[in-house]
This record gives structure tokens, C-alpha cells and sequence, in this order.
């Protein structure tokens, strides 16, 4: 890391820590967990103010270009606060509408339009894809069809991250000449705007288009799930939509898409590792055992000096597979990629996990009381595991590359 | 944590194995390790004091006991004075395994005095250089010639295999039949064409012979085939468990002896101003291992039990075999750890049970192979 960009880290950490302490402390975060579906649209508008949405979007599309390396950075200080804004998901959205544009797929004009209004913060973005322990696919069940006035796609996308937030949705969905990704508007809803509010669900619709097209309808109904603090949803579409990447470049948008995510989902968790080791080693320090400090016993300061490693081991991997992600393009796609990307996501989810069950163990009864924020960081650390892809599975994912490329 | 399986003449029979132990065998114990052999009249001693060769009929000059209680007797004394010399294991708990079920009546007459007066020694000769885990890969041949069978081949890390007077060869006897092809026969010392290689250096272990052994055309007489012909593979697997409880036994005694002597030593030892074993971390390092070693302990005495009632499966050795062996590299790492540099040094004796303990997660089927027969038996 140069001088540069080592101050960059530094005034944006401090910039960003700032800003979440006076705006998302953790009766903020409960507050707005508490309610189904919610996030925190007043701290979303401020991050997009600072420009945050949008760091890792080129200029020319209305970011920062400030490259992921640093929207690293501002993902880890989200996760220290376990802050319920939708960040994770639009800069994942914006990584496949950038590997859409560079990759010359045929929505290239559609992605470039709809870039500046995700990097601003404007419209919060999410992706819809089926999920294995493996990682992502195509979801088998959103079909898309292709009629006069453009494409149409009809099923339902089981777990969606942030989709109550989002107004625009990127879909994996089917074609009858295979994968292919597509956007969907979801026309803006309120207590009492366009929208209808039913069954638990809200319905998202849109009146007939000027070309008398039918209208859309967007369903989100909120799952019940162990982290409130990123909301997934259920969402069942009959929507007209816009050909982002077809069968032919499906394969190397996704396998981009998912190398951001994957980094920033660990850039987030060694957020939430180095918060709950900040926690354990304040509480160790003033909680008073048998005349003394519990931090002075070895069974403690050990578990915490661990903790402390594991962090550490992990934001030097997520630090490196940013760079590398960086320096290659968006469109890049080879092996050294891909086994930076899942090393450090597998280091850095096992080291949240493990951090916040030591924090947790640390902190002895009261680590178990509703009222204590480490269940929440606990929350996030084991919901993260699931996210994405398993850390055992990334790890095998890492060595059957590096495998291959000595069998080669 | 009290054991619940000894009774009275076992418990007797400890005192005399520790006593020959600290007679016949420790004041030797560094010179044949520097020579890299035992005294082979160790074993005729022994014979005589009973340590070895109980397991054989009374008629044959054994003690007529079948109860591997005694086995276990003579591996936990064994590990606990660190002696890693005299292959009385082998001698005990394989070979005599297979010398009091396998010969016909003729072979037991020929083979188990010498064997019982511990003046004969006996090998067996499983493993190839290029067939260790994978027995079915033994291209070790013998040829039908007449009456007799022609013996070609090599075998490699065979336990005894410098002092050994007979040998018990694992061979292919018709190459057609895979598995079924394979038999056991008896190779003699003076045996025309058989040849050993040098005794192998190795890490740790240092008393005993470890060789290579060469049949170039050995002529064995049908006489001296053990066993079914044809049936060597299965007289293999029906003897593994038992050497596997056997390796067992002496994973959680060996674990024990260098616990206790580490206790010890973290008990005097002090820095800071305290003995280290007050350090939190070292006293919860040594809760734990002292947990361990008991909890691994009734596990194998409960197998110990299976098999001398004989019901011990292959699956339940297996899983002592490995937990225990495991465990013991534990042990031996952590409590060298706690002697810091006195560890590193040979005149301590977890040094050297840090090299000693290194092969038993390996011989007698590796940790692997053992968790394959485990997971084979859960039918995944």
C-alpha cells in the first residue's frame, strides 16, 4: 500500500467511525432491526453524501474510483457497527453492472445508465441469484421470457439480501437458451403511495407502461432470520425487465460479481471480528474476579490475544484480495483471483465466527443477556457464513484451483 | 480415575514384569540404543520371568494364558519406564497371536518351544517399499517348485528384523486370486537366498532392529506355510485388532508416563516466581491432558475387556488405535513444550518420547487407514 493510499484508509476510517458513532449505535441498530425489513434509510442517505455508495465506481460512471481497496475499509467500519444500510448489496450490484459494461454483454448501454444512480446512493441496489453452500447460481425458478415491447420475468427468488430496500433488483434468472441477468425496476412504495400493503408482504406496482405493456408487480415478503440486521426477503416477481448479460457472457459476470461480494462480505466480517475483540479486551479490562482484572488470568488474555490474530491474519488477506481485484480489472478472471478472494473470505468468516463466540464466552453471563450487543455481531457472523458461500467450501474451491494449476 | 479391570493375579503380575524392567532392561537400555539393538538374551530372560511367551500352551513350554490383559500388562510397564527396546510387543501380542491359532500340530511342535523360551525370535514381514496402507499391493511372490514354494521379494521396516530367527512372510501365492491369493509362510534364518538389508536408521526407537529383508528364490518347504493357503489376508485381519488395542495400550500408557513425569516437572521448575504449573495456562494444559488421558483410558480398557471376552470388532480397535495414538502426540508435544529447552534435550525423557511416540499413528495402520474402516463401517 502506498503513502496515498495508507492516508486515504486512515481519513476515511476516521471519517466513517465518526459518523456511525454519532448516527448507529447499537439502540439505533436494534431499534430499526426490531422493525421486519427495516435499514436505516437517514444514515444511507449520509453515507451516500460522503460519497461512500459510491467509492469503487469509476468516475466516468458517477463514483468515486476509489477502487475497492478502500470501500473495503468503509465495509469493515459498517461492520463494526453491524449497520443496517444496504451497502454490501449495491456494490455488489454495481460490480456486475461494471463487469457488464467492460465485458461488452448486450444490456452494456442499460448498466452504463444505471451505474451513477446506484453509485449515488439514489437507488439502493440488491441481487437476486439461488444460493448453494457453493455459492451462487442461476435461479431456476425466475423465468424469463422475451415478447413484443421487451423482456418479462415471472417466479420468485427464495432469499434475497436488503430487497426491501432496493429499487433496483439484478436477477440471475432462466431463458430458454440458458442463464442470463437481468435488471427490474421496483417502482417506489410507501404507507401511502402506489404500493399496496398485504399478507405481511409488500406489493410493489406499477401502473400500465405508456406502450401498454402489463404492469409490474415486485413482491417482497420478509423472512424470519437469525441476523435482523441485514434483512433477506422472499420476492415473486411478474415484472417486465432489462437483458443485462445473456447466456454467452452469464458465466464471467457472475464469477465477477461474486469475487466483490465475497470480498466485501470479508471486509465486513473483520469488521465485526475486530469490533467483538475491541469488546472482550475493554470488558477484561474493568471486570473484576477474585480481587482482579479477569483480563490478568491467562485463560483470558490468551483467548483475546487469539481473537487480536485472527483479525489481523484476516484484514491482511481481505486487504490483499482487494488490491489484487483492483489491479486486475473487472472483468479479470483467472485463478490467482479467485483463490485470494476465497482464502480471505474463508480466514475472515471463521475469524468472525470464533471472535464472537470468544467475545461472547468472555463476557461470561452477561455476553448472554438480550440487552448485551454481542449477540447481534454473533448474528451477523454466523448469518455471513451463509450468505455467500461456506468457508470450508471456499477453502476447497481454493485448492482444487491450486491443484489444477499444478497437475497443468 | 481407578481402573476397574485388573484383578489380583494381573496386578501381581506387574510387579514382576517392573521388576525384570528395572533389573534386565533399564541399566541397558542407552547402550542398545546407541547400538541401535538389543541384547538378543533379553528375550530368553524374559521367557524365563515370564514377560513373554505366557500366551503359549503349557505344553509348549508357555504359561497357558490366553487373556490379553496380560499383554496389556506388559505394554503399559513397557511405556511408563520409557523402554523402547526389546520387541516383546510383536513377540506377545502379533506373533503369538498367530503362533497359537494358525500352525497345525506338527508346526506347534517344531515352532512354539523356541518360541515359548524366548530363545528363537520371530518377524513378520508385511510391508513393501511399495506397499504400506494398500496391503492388497504386496508383490512379494512365492512359486509352487515341487513340494516346495520359491520366495521372491523385498520387505522394508520389519520390527525385529535384524535379530529374527523366523520370519513370517506375507506372499503372493497365485497371482490371479487378488486378496485370495495371498498367504503366509515361514522363512528360516539359514534359508538359502534370504538375505536382510542394514538396520534401518530411524527417529526414534532407537533399541530396536528395524530392517529390510530380501528373498531371492528362498526355498520354503510346504510344511512351513502358516495358515490356510490362500487365506493370508484374512489371518491378517483377524489378528489387526488385537495389534491395534495392542498399539493402543501403550499410546495411553506412553501418554501417561510422560504426563506424569511433566507434572513433575512443572510442579519444580519455577520462573517468574512460581512453579510454572501455576501459570493459568500450563494448569488448564494440564487439566486437559490429564482429562484426556483418562477419558482415552477407559475407552481402551473397555476394548481391553471386548477382547479377552472376544468381542472386540475391528471398528472399535480402529477407533482406539487412532484416538489413542493421536492423543499421545498431544501429550508428548504439549508437555514438551511445557520443559521448554530441557525438552529439546535427549536426557529428558519427553525428548525422546517426542521421537518414540512419532511412529504410532503410522504402524499397525495409519490414522487414515483407521479412519477408512470407521467410515467404511458407517456406510458412507
Amino acid at each position: 500500500m502506498n503513502v496515498d493510499t495508507a492516508e486515504a484508509e486512515g481519513e476515511l476510517r476516521d471519517a466513517l467511525a465518526r459518523l456511525l458513532r454519532e448516527r448507529c449505535d447499537i439502540e439505533q441498530v436494534r431499534r430499526i432491526a426490531a422493525a421486519s425489513g427495516g435499514w436505516d434509510r437517514q444514515l444511507w442517505s449520509e453515507l451516500s453524501a460522503m460519497g461512500v455508495v459510491g467509492l469503487a465506481v469509476p468516475s466516468e460512471h458517477g463514483g468515486e474510483g476509489a477502487g475497492l481497496t478502500l470501500l473495503a475499509v468503509a465495509q469493515e467500519e459498517l461492520g463494526r457497527r453491524v449497520a443496517p444500510v444496504p451497502l454490501l448489496s449495491s456494490a455488489t450490484a454495481q460490480a456486475a453492472l461494471l463487469a457488464v459494461v467492460d465485458g461488452i454483454a448486450p444490456g452494456a448501454a442499460a448498466a452504463a445508465a444505471l451505474l451513477p444512480e446506484i453509485a449515488s446512493g439514489r437507488t439502493p441496489a440488491t441481487v437476486a441469484v439461488g444460493r448453494t453452500v457453493d455459492g451462487w447460481t442461476p435461479l431456476a425458478t425466475v423465468r424469463a421470457e422475451e415478447a413484443v415491447g421487451g423482456w418479462r420475468l415471472t417466479g420468485t427468488a427464495p432469499v434475497v439480501a436488503d430487497a426491501a430496500a432496493a429499487r433496483a433488483l439484478l436477477v440471475a434468472a432462466t431463458t430458454d437458451t440458458g442463464p442470463a441477468l437481468f435488471a427490474v425496476d421496483v417502482p417506489a412504495t410507501g404507507g401511502t403511495g402506489g404500493g399496496a400493503v398485504a399478507g405481511g408482504g409488500v406489493v410493489a406496482g406499477g401502473g400500465g407502461g405508456a406502450d401498454g405493456a402489463a404492469g409490474a408487480a415486485v413482491r417482497v415478503e420478509p423472512l424470519d432470520v437469525l441476523d435482523a440486521t441485514r434483512p433477506l426477503a422472499r420476492v415473486t416477481l411478474d415484472a417486465p425487465a432489462t437483458l443485462l448479460a445473456g447466456p454467452a457472457e452469464f458465466a464471467a459476470v457472475l464469477a465477477a460479481t461474486r469475487r466483490v461480494a465475497l470480498t466485501l462480505l470479508a471486509a465486513e466480517a473483520v469488521g465485526v471480528s475486530a469490533e467483538c475483540t475491541d469488546l472482550a479486551v475493554g470488558y477484561a479490562g474493568i471486570r473484576h474476579q477474585f480481587g482482579r482484572p479477569i483480563g490478568t488470568y491467562q485463560a483470558i488474555s490468551h483467548r483475546c490475544a487469539d481473537m487480536f490474530v485472527g483479525t489481523e491474519a484476516a484484514r491482511a488477506l481481505v486487504a490483499a484480495a482487494a488490491q489484487a481485484l483492483d489491479e486486475a480489472g473487472a472483468t479479470a478472471d483467472t485463478d490467482e483471483l479467485d483463490v485470494a478472494v476465497a482464502l480471505a473470505a474463508a480466514e475472515a468468516l471463521d475469524a468472525a465466527v470464533s471472535a464472537a463466540q470468544g467475545s461472547l464466552q468472555v463476557h461470561g453471563g452477561i455476553g448472554f443477556t438480550w440487552e448485551h450487543p454481542v449477540h447481534h455481531y454473533l448474528r451477523r457472523a454466523k448469518s455471513s457464513e451463509a450468505l455467500i458461500a461456506a468457508p470450508d467450501r471456499l477453502r476447497e474451491q481454493a485448492a482444487s484451483r491450486l491443484v489444477a494449476a499444478v497437475r497443468r | 480415575m481407578e481402573r476397574e479391570i485388573f484383578e489380583d493375579e494381573h496386578r501381581q503380575f506387574r510387579e514382576v514384569v517392573r521388576e525384570f524392567i528395572a533389573r534386565e532392561i533399564t541399566p541397558y537400555h542407552a547402550q542398545w540404543e546407541a547400538e541401535g539393538i538389543v541384547d538378543r538374551t533379553v528375550f530368553a530372560k524374559a521367557a524365563k520371568h515370564g514377560v513373554i511367551g505366557f500366551n503359549v500352551a503349557e505344553e509348549f513350554g508357555g504359561g497357558g494364558v490366553r487373556d490379553f490383559r496380560f499383554n496389556a500388562v506388559v505394554a503399559e510397564e513397557l511405556a511408563a519406564a520409557f523402554v523402547t527396546g526389546p520387541g516383546f510387543l510383536l513377540h506377545n501380542d502379533v506373533v503369538g497371536s498367530y503362533l497359537s491359532r494358525l500352525p497345525d500340530g506338527e508346526q506347534k511342535a517344531r515352532w512354539l518351544p523356541g518360541f515359548a523360551s524366548g530363545e528363537a525370535v520371530w518377524a513378520i514381514a508385511m510391508t513393501e517399499p511399495g506397499a504400506g496402507s494398500d496391503l492388497q499391493g504386496i508383490r512379494t511372490s512365492a512359486v509352487r517348485d515341487g513340494d516346495d514354494w520359491l520366495v521372491s521379494g523385498a520387505k522394508t521396516f520389519i520390527t525385529n528384523g535384524i535379530h529374527s530367527d523366523y520370519v513370517i512372510v506375507v506372499a503372493r501365492t497365485d497371482p490371479s486370486a487378488g486378496s485370495r491369493g495371498i498367504s503366509l509362510l515361514v522363512v528360516e534364518r539359514d534359508m538359502p537366498g534370504f538375505s536382510r538389508g542394514r538396520n534401518l536408521d530411524k527417529i526414534g526407537l532407537h533399541a530396536q532392529d528395524t530392517a529390510e529383508l530380501f528373498f531371492d528364490g528362498v526355498r520354503v518347504p510346504s510344511r512351513n506355510v502358516l495358515g490356510k493357503l490362500g487365506g493370508g489376508f484374512i489371518h491378517l485381519m483377524e489378528n489387526l485388532p488385537e495389534e491395534r488395542l495392542s498399539i493402543a495400550i501403550s499410546a495411553v500408557a506412553g501418554a501417561r508416563a510422560v504426563f506424569d513425569s511433566t507434572l513433575e516437572y512443572t510442579k519444580t521448575r519455577t520462573a517468574f516466581g512460581q512453579p510454572i504449573g501455576g501459570f493459568q495456562h500450563n494448569r488448564f494444559l494440564l487439566a486437559e491432558l490429564a482429562t484426556e488421558i483418562d477419558i482415552a483410558q477407559v475407552y481402551i480398557d473397555r476394548c481391553l475387556k471386548a477382547s479377552f471376552e472376544e468381542k472386540l470388532t475391528t471398528v472399535d480397535a480402529s477407533k482406539a488405535k487412532w484416538w489413542a495414538s493421536e492423543l499421545q502426540q498431544k501429550v508428548v508435544d504439549r508437555c514438551l513444550q511445557l520443559h521448554g529447552g530441557y525438552g529439546y534435550m535427549t536426557e529428558y525423557p519427553v525428548g525422546k518420547a517426542f521421537t518414540d511416540a512419532r511412529i504410532q499413528t503410522i504402524y499397525g495402520g495409519t490414522t487414515e487407514i483407521m479412519k477408512e474402516i470407521i467410515g467404511r463401517s458407517l456406510g458412507v
